[in-house]
């Protein structure tokens, strides 16, 4: 009863933990392209990358969760930070790639 | 009140309690145990026993090749974060990229402690689950200082 009430906390927090990189997909796919269009290059917006952006945490999230099944609350505790902290990466990759991407349709 | 022993229990001959009519004809001999039970107590009891299978050969070597691979790639987050910004200067933005950076930053460290906790005797699926690490976390925003040579 103990564990599944901290594994019930442990999801919680890392749900509202990853609703951050969840957020700044969604302000990305909201904002970024009214300001592709603003430049006239609303032509390069990265949809597929801003699409990923807003998919990827809720995906990590559930795929941590559904590994862990089974497994011990230390294990699935791991797997819930580095599925957080794997997806925050992948945020800032994604805002490094968006102006290689632009460049390379721009110069295309 | 101490109770006096029944008669026949204590008459000191524990052997014959052992041992079963016909014991002689079959060829048994001493106390019987269950057939899991023998086998326990041949066992030294200062013997560990088995915690699992053991490694497969060659484990040992390819993790610590991708240890070494994973430590790059936390350098290369470590020098990426300098080229990010938060691009809002509010506080609650602020405070959300300097935690997205921090965790981007374990985030090797993170899935390769990960994997090998979770995959300790299988050799295949912790190196695919370590070469897919290795594509997902490749540090993209430290590009600007791999084309410029560290001048920007």
């Amino acid at each position: 009863m103990r564990e599944r009430i901290a594994l019930l906390a442990a999801a919680i927090v890392f749900g509202l933990l990853h609703l951050i990189p969840l957020f700044q997909g969604i302000a990305n796919l909201v904002a970024l392209p009214a300001y592709y269009a603003q430049l006239g290059i609303g032509e390069h917006t990265p949809w597929w990358l801003l699409v990923l952006g807003v998919a990827l945490p809720p995906v990590a999230f559930t795929a941590a969760l559904l590994i862990g099944r089974g497994r011990i609350i230390s294990h699935r505790v791991a797997l819930l930070l580095a599925s957080l902290a794997t997806v925050n990466a992948l945020v800032l990759s994604a805002g490094a790639l968006a102006p290689i991407l632009l460049a390379f349709a721009a110069g295309a | 009140m101490a109770r006096d022993p029944e008669p026949g229990i204590d008459d000191g001959d524990d052997d014959a309690a052992l041992h079963w009519a016909g014991d002689e004809v079959t060829g048994r001999e001493g106390a019987r145990l269950p057939e899991g039970q023998a086998d326990v107590a041949e066992t030294p009891a200062d013997e560990p026993a088995p915690a699992g299978p053991p490694p497969r050969p060659g484990m040992a070597p390819l993790t610590g090749l991708f240890a070494l691979l994973y430590l790059v790639l936390t350098v290369g987050w470590i020098l990426g974060t300098g080229y990010t910004s938060a691009g809002a200067p509010d506080l609650w933005t602020q405070v959300a990229w300097q935690f997205g950076e921090f965790t981007a930053i374990i985030a090797a460290p993170l899935w390769f402690g990960t994997t090998v906790l979770l995959t300790p005797w299988r050799l295949g699926v912790r190196l695919g689950w370590l070469a897919l690490g290795t594509g997902v976390l490749l540090p993209w925003p430290v590009l600007p200082l791999l084309l410029t040579g560290g001048a920007a």
